[in-house]
């Protein structure tokens, strides 16, 4: 029997359904509106990927070369390549091959970090790239876990496998998969599940290269081993016959280049002979000497391509150096001032003339190390908002107007507002000291420079760098009451720097690379310079001065002694990581 | 898919110009009309090569300026490769614009090949662009060797040429002109061209190849290569790295993974850690020159524990013959024979094999297991590698032979067949009659067996001033760097008394070309003509060569006359160069050479290189059917067919056991059948044999059979090899004295490294011998 109320009660429940319906739908819709310029087939759903089938793989190198004259690859680069190790001990011993190139991640840390969007993931997957974006800065070639990327000698851009999209885009499979012989690399939508890769991967145990990465790779491996796939498992091999191009290719074919055409040969082959010692020093280090060691039975790469070398060199280093003074040339003032101290308009001028000095040095540093330094400012203008070095550069940007309006003020005694503007000003200095750190993070590569201290590594170098700076400059423009904190303040942040050195190098590391990282530099190839330069010159001696000694001469030399240490150890902290091997 | 919209700074940075607008028109354009193939037909396709009927005018994107699209028109072409035997199917992308080749993909209608390359394939563009290519005709400057040339005219080249060699044929010097060949790759060709001048001429580099291996192979069956079924079979043994550096690389690692992949199993004996090995079930590192030592030893436990194949041997090998010769005291039993054979190899344990050889007894005997489950399924392959630089290593192909003769697997499928049942022989115009010289220079009388020409030999024949060459070709060959003793081969170049006159037809420069007078270059992969046939799978094809610029320029309606007319520079082909050199030796046909190079169309002119081949396509059985069916008319519908696909397939499957065939009544008409062995004469020759009553055509051995005894070597007075034997070899660890640092070359060190890759020189080390080395 029904009653009104059962009625209304009905009826309500209608209305609310239909409401309901209606909103999901206008979500729907209002979701699903396309962010990008696309072409009709956005809604196609598609994820292109790659098998390599291990079980058919005869290591012919069919797919290197057929890559090579689709794209017309420069010599000594690689899009795509076969890594080969031996493992076993005669006669129970075998060659593994792998076929390494881009993994086109899901996630690609390459694409994030790309402050131009040379770098991008299209609608199905492929992770593509366009090389009159790119400005040449090899972040990329940090954050990708799998060494996928190089500089194309013939541009200075960076490239790697874009899955032959100008292929795909046609309907044609990428060059690689239609010459090799055997099949064995499978390209295709893994959304569909009619294709082959779709069965196969539904079917066959897969592996991917280094997991934990959070990247998601694209490229899955049938039987797979690891002690070719990770890095780790086998010494970098030596420049032999085929990869004694390791330097004069890629990023550093410029420098070969020069110095064919400036000035003689002489230079090239002193670049040849310093290979081949260094290759006689890694001979001598390594338990494996030479070929005839497959006997000996621990798995070794017999080949492999050149190694890309120190892709950041001096220029990334000492910009972090010079940008810590920068920031911290303004910091140091600014705390005499919140901590009720008088700052004389001679010393504020000379903070922002130190800082705005600086600042100048590392965008120059910062441009030197592009390998395309005419569009250094696509960083500015076609930025990519989640990579850190846009960020980095829009802070530079501000930081540098702020200091000069500071200064501006500061020479015509204009008063007005200038708490709201150091206050503004001090955010951005901070931002400035610490954004590398953020910006190492995002090089997924690299995993020491993971660590969640280096933003404090950073901003204690700031400080420190700002208190040596002011007690040199002192020397110039004379002593200030204010100044009296310097020492305690140098005291205090070289205190913060021995804890965070300390934690940088004494906690354990997730990753055998952050781990060997840490042995290069307390026991390996930096060990002088670490324990002689950042340990005892950089943080002890000046310690030790600062407390016993008073005033004067010896805080002038502590002074030194920081900016030395913090030089030096930024050159450690930007090298040591880039020398492991990420393929 | 399309390019990103620019951002807000972005587009007022372009705007203003600031930055260069890469959003302007054209920039980010995705044309539908571009995707050749649906996503269903992707899904599905395997090989999603570009359809015959767009290959005149194939539209892909520029991948040099991508994202940008830009759309580039290429003519598509096919070829065959020419970096090694295999003569894989290329086919060209030819930029519609400027003629010029811009990439070489595979040919997905080459049989052999089957769109699929190795890394020599694609690589092929490299060879092409080369910056120091010869890229004219040129003449020596100065003397011999000194390096300086100067830029002659063809025409120079053939009168210079023709009128030493018409000089030297007509003053009965025939034996003063050669043609040496590295890789020859073009079927008979040469032969048709030599055989017209009378002359025996033709010189290989076979004797430090494969020729140990043909031997052994020839004694056997009478046919001196093998065809392994690999896709088919359930074991396959191989002896060396057929995966990598086999004769046929491609397309038979295209197989022996496809018989892997199917289940079968995959042994390899190889001195060196190759691919080959990696890839391997099992793996049998032996020591150089004992491969036979093991071999019998399979064969041994197979005689042993039965699991021959009693049929094949019954009625496939000659063992009355053996009984009779060897065992005459014993009744003619099959069960004697096996007992025989047994006896003969019984100390063939696989202790002794492991003793010689260093490989495990115990995988010795898992394999000869695996061997005979497979019966005939079992393809094996020997070519180069043990066969090759051993004393005695002729006797590893004949030992291997051994185990496919004993499992029955001798042209069976998924077996190992003769190589010239998979591969076609060509009818030429014109056939000339055979030389009546012979040339010891080539085959001395001293070397009686020599299998090929004992080419190693010839500078050390000149120096002994057993003759001179008048006129020399060195041909895709370079001895001074590939053979053994390369000095006495410079020392002779040098001297003009002992070559008189030495062209080097060549596509690139070599070392053996710096002692030439002329240098003439020759075209590659997509510059010549060549017709292929090789023996890759269970089937025959013909694959052509073709100089892809002359033909794209025929489709456009401007065909040339001579194939170095569309070549970069004047870099010409072997084909026409021999043919116009041919009639300039014999201009009025005075000489009887200028019959053989007449055209068959056209009585009395000159053969024209479409004539030729023409000739020979139009007899390949199925081939005009096929070309009509296409589309294909007039008189060069066969040749047209070949030029647009680049290859044919004359049968897939049909060409197993083809000894069992019949003899028809007509070939039977006036034959004899010997009544001790069974063979079918005619006309004093044998014919076929019969089997179990059935007249067969059998194998072209005189017993028609398998010999596992060899009356021809009793006869050649080498009682002692008349059946499969183990023969130690000069680098036996018996006769190396370690203490004095004699230690082994691998044997194929030098074809490898010459021909696949280059490496360090790989040295036979045992466990412990790496520290006395070092």
């Amino acid at each position: 029997m029904y009653t009104k109320i059962e009625d209304l009660i009905l009826m309500v429940r209608f209305l609310f359904f239909k409401i309901h319906t209606c909103v999901i739908l206008v979500t729907k819709i209002l979701f699903s509106i396309p962010k990008f310029d696309n072409n009709s087939n956005y809604f196609i759903k598609m994820k292109y990927g790659f098998i390599i089938d291990n079980r058919k793989c005869i290591g012919c190198h069919a797919c290197t070369t057929a890559c090579k004259s689709e794209h017309d690859v420069a010599v000594g680069v690689n899009r795509t390549y076969v890594k080969q190790v031996e493992k076993g001990e005669f006669p129970d011993t075998r060659r593994i091959f792998s076929v390494m190139r881009c993994n086109h991640c899901t996630d690609a840390p390459c694409v994030e970090i790309c402050p131009v969007e040379a770098l991008y993931t299209r609608e199905d997957g492929i992770v593509d790239f366009d090389n009159n974006r790119c400005i040449g800065c090899k972040s990329c070639m940090q954050a990708c876990p799998y060494d996928a990327l190089y500089i194309d000698p013939d541009n200075n851009t960076a490239a790697k496998c874009n899955y032959c999209a100008h292929r795909v885009d046609v309907g044609r499979e990428p060059a690689c998969v239609s010459v090799c012989p055997e099949h064995a690399i499978i390209a295709g939508d893994m959304h569909n599940p009619t294709t082959e890769i779709s069965q196969l991967l539904a079917r066959q145990a897969v592996k991917v290269r280094k997991p934990e990465k959070g990247t998601n790779p694209n490229l899955f491996y049938i039987d797979a081993d690891d002690a070719s796939l990770v890095p780790e498992a086998t010494d970098k091999s030596g420049p032999s016959l085929w990869s004694s191009q390791a330097r004069g290719v890629g990023h550093f074919a410029k420098a070969a280049e020069k110095m064919m055409h400036t000035n003689n040969d002489v230079d090239l082959l002193q670049m040849t002979i310093d290979n081949d010692i260094q290759a006689a020093y890694q001979r001598k280090d390594s338990e494996n000497p030479n070929y005839i060691d497959v006997l000996t039975g621990k798995a070794r790469r017999v080949y492999d391509t050149p190694d890309k070398g120190i892709l950041w060199g001096w220029e990334v280093s000492t910009y972090v150096f010079t940008k810590a003074i920068a920031a911290g040339a303004f910091l140091i003032p600014f705390l005499a001032m919140i901590l009720g101290h008088d700052v004389s308009s001679t010393a504020k001028l000379w903070s922002a003339g130190i800082s705005l000095t600086f600042l100048a040095l590392t965008g120059l540093f910062l441009v030197m190390d592009l390998d395309r330094p005419d569009r250094f400012l696509n960083v500015l203008l076609r930025p990519q908002w989640n990579s850190w070095l846009v960020k980095g550069g829009y802070t530079i940007t501000v930081f540098g107007l702020l200091v000069t309006i500071w200064g501006a003020m500061t020479f015509f005694e204009i008063k007005a507002g200038e708490t709201i503007l150091v206050w503004v000003t001090a955010v951005f200095a901070v931002l400035l000291a610490v954004y590398t750190a953020f910006l190492f993070a995002q090089a997924k590569g690299r995993d020491f420079w993971q660590s969640p201290t280096l933003p404090l590594h950073m901003l204690v170098h700031s400080v420190m760098a700002g208190a040596a700076i002011f007690v040199i400059a002192a020397l110039v423009f004379g002593n200030e009451d204010w100044m009296s904190i310097l020492s305690t303040i140098m005291i205090i942040a070289l205190v913060v720097n021995l804890f965070t050195l300390v934690t940088e190098l004494t906690i354990t590391h997730p990753t055998t690379a952050a781990k060997t990282v840490v042995e290069m530099i307390t026991k390996g190839r930096y060990k002088n310079l670490f324990w002689i330069v950042t340990v005892l010159i950089g943080n002890i001696i000046p310690l030790a001065l600062l407390f016993f000694g008073s005033g004067g001469i010896l805080t002038v030399v502590s002074g030194i002694c920081i900016l030395i240490g913090i030089l030096i150890t930024e050159k450690i902290w930007v090298e040591a990581p880039q020398r492991i091997p990420l393929a | 898919m399309g390019y990103k919209k620019p951002s807000f700074i972005e587009n007022i940075a372009e705007k203003l110009g600031i930055i260069p607008n890469l959003h302007k028109e054209g920039y980010q354009e995705f044309d539908k009309d571009m995707r050749q193939f649906s996503d269903e037909e992707v899904a599905t396709m395997y090989e999603n090569f570009p359809p015959p009927e767009k290959w005149d005018n194939w539209v892909e994107y520029n991948p040099k300026v991508w994202p940008r699209k830009e759309k580039k028109t290429y003519q598509i072409v096919p070829t065959t490769c020419f970096n090694c035997e295999s003569a894989c199917g290329l086919t060209a992308f030819i930029d519609k614009e400027t003629q010029e080749v811009k990439k070489f993909e595979g040919n997905p209608y080459h049989p052999g090949s089957r769109g699929r390359n190795c890394a020599k394939g694609p690589a092929s563009i490299n060879q092409v662009t080369d910056p120091d290519r010869i890229l004219f005709p040129l003449k020596r400057k100065g003397k011999r060797g000194d390096g300086e040339w100067e830029r002659v005219s063809w025409d120079e080249v053939l009168d210079t040429i023709a009128t030493r060699i018409r000089k030297a044929i007509l003053e009965d010097r025939h034996n003063e002109i050669a043609y040496h060949v590295g890789r020859p790759g073009n079927e008979k060709f040469m032969n048709w061209i030599l055989q017209g001048w009378g002359i025996d001429g033709h010189n290989s580099h076979t004797n430090i190849c494969s020729s140990g291996a043909r031997f052994g192979y020839n004694l056997w069956y009478g046919y001196d290569r093998p065809s392994p079924d690999h896709a088919e079979a359930k074991f396959i043994l191989l002896v060396s790295a057929h995966l990598e550096s086999g004769h046929y690389f491609n397309p038979h690692a295209q197989r022996i993974i496809e018989g892997k992949m199917k289940g079968a199993k995959l042994a390899t004996m190889d001195p060196r850690l190759s691919n080959t090995a990696s890839m391997s079930d099992y793996w049998l590192p032996s020591y150089p020159g004992t491969e036979a030592a093991v071999l019998l030893a399979m064969a041994l436990i197979i005689l042993e524990e039965g699991l021959y194949n009693r049929d094949y041997l019954e009625n496939w090998t000659n063992w009355k013959e053996y009984l009779k010769a060897r065992h005459s005291d014993k009744e003619i039993t099959f069960e004697n024979y096996i007992a025989a054979m047994i006896d003969e190899y019984k100390e063939f344990t696989p202790e002794y094999a492991e003793n010689e050889s260093g490989v495990k007894a115990d995988m010795i005997i898992e394999i000869a297991h695996k061997i005979g489950e497979a019966g005939e399924r079992f393809a094996s392959h020997n070519w180069r590698a043990a066969g090759a630089s051993n004393l005695g290593g002729w006797a590893v192909a004949r030992c291997l032979h051994f185990l496919t003769v004993l499992t029955g697997a001798v042209g069976a499928k998924g077996g190992t067949s003769p190589n010239s049942w998979n591969k076609f022989k060509p009818t030429q115009p014109n056939p000339p009659a055979p030389q009546k010289k012979w040339n010891e220079l080539h085959f001395p009388k001293e070397y009686p067996l020599a299998f090929f020409e004992m080419s190693q030999l010839l500078p050390h024949f000149l120096k002994e001033g057993r003759g001179k060459m008048d006129v020399y070709f060195s041909r895709v060959f370079n001895p001074v760097w590939t053979y053994p003793d390369g000095f006495t081969w410079m020392e002779m170049f040098s001297d003009e008394t002992k070559f008189g006159l030495h062209a080097a037809l060549t596509p690139t420069w070599n070392e053996t070309a710096f002692f030439a007078d002329f240098v003439l270059p020759m075209g590659l992969a997509s510059e010549r003509h060549d017709l292929n046939s090789y023996a890759t799978h269970g089937g025959t094809w013909i694959a052509f060569r073709q100089p892809v610029l002359r033909e794209a320029a025929r489709r456009n309606g401007k065909p040339v006359k001579l194939t170095y007319e569309v070549n970069p520079g004047e870099v010409w082909e072997e084909d026409e160069f021999f043919i116009e050199l041919s009639w300039r030796i014999d201009p009025d046909g005075s000489m009887g050479i200028r019959k053989t190079f007449e055209s068959p169309y056209r009585p009395g002119e000159k053969i024209t290189i479409d004539e030729y081949y023409q000739y020979i396509f139009e007899r390949v059985k199925g081939l005009n059917e096929t070309a009509k069916s296409d589309g294909f008319t007039g008189q060069f519908a066969a040749l047209e067919y070949m030029k647009k696909y680049g290859a044919y397939e004359i049968e897939k499957g049909e060409s197993y056991k083809m000894n069992e065939n019949q003899l028809t009544k007509e070939q039977l008409k006036g034959s004899t059948v010997d009544p001790v062995n069974d063979v079918i004469s005619k006309d004093e020759k044998p014919i076929g044999v019969m089997i179990n009553g059935k007249p067969c055509v059998g194998f072209p051995t005189p017993s028609r059979k398998n010999e596992f005894y060899s009356q021809t070597m009793v006869d050649w007075k080498w009682p002692e090899y008349a059946t499969p034997t183990y023969i130690k070899s000069h680098i036996h660890n018996d006769v190396l004295d370690k203490s004095k640092g004699e230690y082994v070359l691998v044997p194929t060190w030098l074809k490898f490294q010459i021909e696949i890759r280059f490496g360090c020189i790989p040295m036979m080390l045992k466990n412990g011998d790496s520290k006395q080395v070092i």
